[in-house]
């Protein structure tokens, strides 16, 4: 009995049509990811994000929506101002977010090949008409659901800052480098004023006092890069 | 950046004014600054020669940063193509870069390693980058750019390396002509 029970086997293995697909697979529907963003003033205020394809096929991120009334539901659309993604596989959305009564723009960056296993990366910037900030390279983890998000760790945008600062010999000089990074690790990169929301050439550069013993020996200004 | 105090415990007063959006930021903290041996120059010069692979390595690196000393530095990192050691070649060539402005008075040299096919390509090709900038300067470099292009393109290089070659080496028969 045994062994007619094996060649059945072998018989329907064979008989079976070689399943070789035609082409490269489909991919899966890409899946909402959430996200939140905080910013303080008096108190933190928190925005709920959600980063989603908007078409059936859900082959691109082409929709940011906000919780922006807490009541679960993601019914406020953020513009995409661009979609810089630049090669299959990734993604590069530039948006603008209202919080804490403050504009705000965030380029989100990141990888569409299991999203949810890997930090994305992002930029923020503050600004007003007169002046803007630019922080870049912090990383966030991508939620699978708007309960994860809200018990994770926020996007903070704005402060609280902190210099980082370190001393270094490179060849025959000592080197001193100063970033201030915000609450995410992500660092400062430009500050100035705008004109017409354009940057008008005028940067806010870290300045350096070296003092020693409580007198002053010299005055450095930070070259970004 | 670069400072110039003695070796020491300091304090550093940070400050960057980013009103009106988030006010003036000011923290201090304690740094300790260790300024490098004033013979570091010869120290790196005789590692270049140490019997250990690695301290010749490092140390062709870190002669990326004796500008001042150029006349002293760039005779010593050529004298790193003399052997066969290529990672070595390789941090020596890294080096030189950072004498980009100082090298057309050794143009003869770069000429001589694009001429060469026993350097690694991408060498020879990183050689076309250093003197597409001095084309104008002599004729002989501009031909030599112009042969050493024609040979490269048999090599087996990147498609950047390769667009690079063709980007500076036409860039600079433009600024000759």
């Amino acid at each position: 009995m045994m062994i007619i029970n094996c060649a059945a086997v072998i018989l329907i293995a064979l008989a079976s049509p070689a399943t070789a697909p035609d082409g490269p697979p489909e991919a899966e529907p890409l899946k909402p990811l959430f996200f939140r963003f905080d910013a303080e003033t008096d108190k933190v205020h928190s925005l709920p994000v959600r980063v989603d394809a908007s078409t059936e096929d859900g082959k691109l991120y082409d929709r940011v929506t906000a919780d922006a009334d807490g009541d679960g539901k993601y019914e406020t659309p953020i513009k995409i101002e661009t979609d810089r993604s630049s090669s299959p596989g990734r993604m590069e959305l530039s948006f603008p977010l209202e919080l804490a009564g403050q504009e705000w723009r965030i380029d989100l960056m990141g990888s569409l090949a299991d999203p949810l296993s890997r930090p994305f990366y992002f930029h923020w910037t503050g600004r007003t008409d007169e002046f803007y900030t630019w922080f870049i390279n912090g990383k966030v983890k991508p939620h699978a659901t708007a309960a994860d998000a809200a018990e994770a760790k926020a996007v903070r945008l704005g402060p609280p800052f902190e210099y980082r600062v370190r001393s270094t010999t490179r060849g025959p000089n000592a080197l001193i480098a100063v970033g201030l990074t915000d609450g995410n690790g992500a660092t400062m990169r430009l500050a100035g004023g705008t004109r017409g929301g354009s940057r008008d050439g005028t940067e806010s550069n870290i300045s350096l006092t070296l003092s020693q013993g409580g007198e002053k020996r010299s005055t450095l200004s930070a070259e970004y890069g | 950046m670069p400072v110039a105090e003695p070796s020491g415990e300091y304090t550093v007063t940070c400050s960057v004014d980013l009103s009106p959006l988030f006010g003036k930021i000011v923290s201090e903290k304690k740094i300790t600054i260790t300024q490098p041996p004033a013979d570091i120059l010869e120290k790196r010069l005789a590692e270049l020669r140490s019997d250990n692979e690695q301290t010749r390595i490092s140390a062709a690196h870190d002669l990326a940063h004796f500008q001042k000393d150029a006349e002293r530095v760039f005779p010593a990192l050529q004298t790193c193509f003399g052997s066969a050691d290529d990672p070595l070649k390789n941090a020596a060539f890294n080096s030189m870069g950072s004498y980009a402005d100082q090298i057309a008075v050794h143009f003869e040299f770069f000429i001589k390693i694009l001429g060469d096919s026993k350097h690694h390509d991408s060498i020879r090709a990183r050689t076309v980058m250093y003197l597409s900038g001095y084309g104008p300067i002599d004729p002989r470099i501009q031909t030599a750019l112009d042969e050493a292009k024609e040979a490269l393109k048999a090599s087996d290089l990147g498609p950047s390396l390769k667009y690079y070659i063709d980007h500076y080496a036409s860039r600079s028969k433009e600024a000759s002509d």
